[in-house]
């Protein structure tokens, strides 16, 4: 989605991906359908959406990292020319950790707080390049933790010696322990307070700059998006509401969800007295409304939106939309 | 913004804080002649809020916000100085008169998803504060009361809620009723603690609406405490900026936001993040954290990260002044910079 002469190459596609979440004795959760999406070099790509709209589900299955209940139920993965979702268990540990990682959503809460962060860096190095050189692998420690901003002599230091953004940071250098091309990070700075956060996502620009990394950006702050992104996928209730370049998103959408998200969202550089709230609540996935996933909500309902599910539509070829209103003009 | 032009500074204010400390000894470590050691949580701060006025405490974590807070609910002490409420003093007051002052000024706590008891019904939880104060001992008379604050908080019909457990409501509902149970005392000042950043975008509009409402409708006087400046632009009359301990900044929403004084609020404006593409800004990116409260830095205690530090700033603290005309509502900042009209520090 970068205009540009010579357009970055394409890294991945997502075709048609969709999810369910299986619990026996219910009926599936359909928690992402027919989502398509395509990464390029260096690109990054910001997801946004509600809690609970499956942004957390799709970047899993990128990483073949579903947790049990979760079933691919069609669609492919492409990334560089191979279906991850056809590889072998093996076959895919050669691309996990080490061409797309992650960031997990609150991940930096959940370091082993009676092991030194150097120890679990090295440890998320070795488990996935075998290194006997100690000296080596203590240099490259050290570079990683130096890369993300931390003084290499604190790698001997405890996670509850680290403050919040600290962690966020040995996270980050975890992340980038095998350099990977893609880097999934899955709300990296929403716990942290506003200047920490500013701290974190200049880094991940840095890096993006320094390594060409292609980072996938999953918030649900459209600030974040509109500062860092090249290309944004607005996700609502698993599936995908509108996808374009940042511009256009920003400040052509389409889709009355991405209007109203736009319209909640409070705007320092234009103060109004009220912010325009979206009344009612996402579907429940088990139980989804039969036409379109966002009609009980919509500003701009009509008959045709409670019977039949939009499909998704190009307004341009770099801008998609699942809009009847989109197809009808 | 013109709710903040049509209440003008009020001629008497409900809430006036002056010089207002509050230090917590730090574990002491038995060595030969080692001094006492404090946090410096809340460390001099003086403002007031008026009946009916928005103001909006804004700064980093650890800056004392919550300690203020707590402080202004009479549920910790001062170290020193004082808290008018409608020109009674907390430091007056004896047991009975702090359960009075805790009925007028109430908070809503930062976490919607810790600060309800899951094994209660949400009709309980509201009416618990009654219960306490002894308040409404009639049950119709209770129940009449826990319905207007649930529909006050927008659970309407309460009906539909007094018998749901926790669990049950999404998280905006619970942040409401979080809120409910604060409203339920009839206060006439509301302590909003972070009430939106646990939030999703779309929550958070309702509930800052639901605030901005309460303000006109009931005449509340509200002190909104949040790290986001982007949150509070939107129905703050005013704003203090907090800086370890201290205000750094105060002044009129559109003023401070449009022509900041301090380097730290320039700083924190510069970071919320702008949700339009065409607007990517130069961000001032502060390098570190907050130093800790315990071993504060010599003269201005933002110095060892201001951008713009001279030499003068390590050794002079400056003082909270009034910057330019002074007729209408002031605008104040503690800047060598903005004021050269300081004390060195003895
Ligand atoms: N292991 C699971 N089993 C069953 N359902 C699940 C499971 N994990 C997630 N879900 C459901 O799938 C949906 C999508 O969840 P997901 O975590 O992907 O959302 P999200 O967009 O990342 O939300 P958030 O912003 O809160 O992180 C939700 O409705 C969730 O309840
Ligand atoms: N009971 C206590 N005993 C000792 N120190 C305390 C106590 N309560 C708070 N502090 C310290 O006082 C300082 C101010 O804390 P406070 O919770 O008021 O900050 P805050 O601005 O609310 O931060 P946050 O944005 O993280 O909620 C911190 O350094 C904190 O560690
Ligand atoms: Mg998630
Ligand atoms: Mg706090």
């Amino acid at each position: 989605m970068i205009n540009d002469t010579n357009i970055p190459s394409t890294l991945m596609e997502v075709n048609h991906l969709s999810i369910d979440y299986v619990t026996p004795g219910r009926p599936p959760a359909h928690a992402v359908e027919d989502v398509t999406l395509t990464l390029r070099e260096g690109e990054v790509l910001g997801l946004v959406g509600e809690s609970g709209c499956g942004k957390t589900t799709l970047m899993l299955s990128l990483m073949r990292l579903l947790p049990a209940a979760g079933r691919i139920v069609g669609g492919e993965v492409n990334f560089m020319g191979t279906d991850l979702l056809n590889l072998s268990e093996t076959d895919i540990a050669d691309v996990r950790w080490k061409r797309i990682s992650m960031i997990f959503q609150g991940a930096m809460n959940a370091l082993n707080p009676v092991r030194t962060v150097g120890d679990q860096i090295s440890e998320a190095i070795t488990q996935h390049i075998p290194m006997n050189d100690k000296t080596a692998l203590d240099n490259r420690v050290g570079e990683l933790l130096d890369l993300v901003g931390i003084a290499p002599h604190r790698k001997v230091e405890y996670p509850h010696q680290y403050s919040g953004g600290m962690r966020q940071r040995a996270m980050i250098a975890m992340a980038l322990a095998c350099t990977p091309q893609v880097v999934i990070a899955d709300e990296p700075t929403t716990a942290l307070d506003v200047m920490i956060q500013a701290q974190i996502l200049e880094l991940l620009q840095t890096l993006q700059q320094k390594l060409g990394l292609a980072i996938i950006l999953v918030t649900h702050d459209l600030g974040l998006v509109a500062e860092m992104c090249d290309s944004v996928l607005v996700m609502y209730g698993g599936v995908t509401a509108e996808y374009s370049d940042v511009d256009t998103i920003f400040n052509e959408p389409k889709h009355p969800y991405t209007q109203e998200l736009l319209k909640a969202f409070p705007d320092l550089s234009n103060p109004r007295e009220t912010l325009a709230s979206i009344p009612g609540y996402p579907p429940r996935l088990d139980a989804l409304p039969p036409g379109c996933r966002f009609a009980p909500r919509c500003p701009a309902v009509f008959d045709r939106c409670h019977v039949e599910q939009p499909d998704i539509h190009a307004v341009t070829p770099t801008h998609y939309t699942s809009c009847h209103l989109v197809e009808n003009s | 913004m013109s709710k903040a032009t049509m209440q003008p500074e009020p001629d008497s204010p409900i809430l006036e804080v002056t010089d207002l400390r509050k230090l917590f000894p730090v574990k002491k470590v038995r060595l030969f002649g080692a001094k006492d050691r404090f946090v410096h949580a809340v460390d001099g701060v003086s403002f007031q809020v008026g009946h009916g006025e928005v103001l909006a405490l804004v700064g980093e974590s650890g800056c004392g916000k919550s300690t203020l807070a707590l402080t202004l609910m009479g549920l910790e002490k001062p170290t020193s100085g004082d808290i008018l409420f409608e020109g009674d003093s907390l430091a007056s007051q004896n047991s009975r008169g702090l359960k009075t002052w805790r009925r007028h000024i109430q908070m809503v706590f930062q976490d919607p998803y810790e600060s309800l008891n899951p094994l209660m019904t949400i009709g309980d939880i509201v009416a618990e504060p009654l219960v306490v104060h002894g308040i409404a001992p009639n049950r119709e008379e209770r129940e009449a009361r826990v319905i207007r604050a649930l529909e006050d908080s927008g659970l309407k019909p309460a009906t539909e809620y007094l018998h749901r457990l926790p669990h049950e409501l999404s998280g905006g509902q619970r942040q409401r009723v979080v809120i409910a149970g604060a409203l339920v005392l009839e206060p006439t000042v509301l302590l909003a603690d972070e009430p939106v950043s646990m939030l999703d975008v779309s929550i958070r509009a309702e509930i800052l609406n639901l605030l901005a409402d309460l303000r006109q409708k009931r005449g509340i006087s509200i002190l909104f405490i949040t790290h986001d400046m982007g949150t509070i632009a939107h129905f703050a009359d005013r704003i203090a900026v907090m800086y370890l301990g201290r205000i750094v900044e105060i002044g009129q929403t559109l003023e401070v936001l449009s022509n900041p004084q301090h380097p730290y609020t320039k700083a924190l404006l510069s970071v919320v993040p702008v949700p339009n593409p065409r607007l990517r800004r130069e961000r001032i990116i502060l390098q570190g954290e907050t130093p800790n409260p315990i071993d504060l830095p010599s003269g201005c205690r933002f110095h060892p990260r201001c951008p713009v530090a001279f030499e003068q700033c390590p050794v002079v603290d400056p003082r909270l002044l009034s910057i330019g005309d002074q007729d209408e509502i002031p605008h104040a900042a503690a800047c060598l910079l903005v004021n050269a009209e300081s004390q060195p520090v003895p």
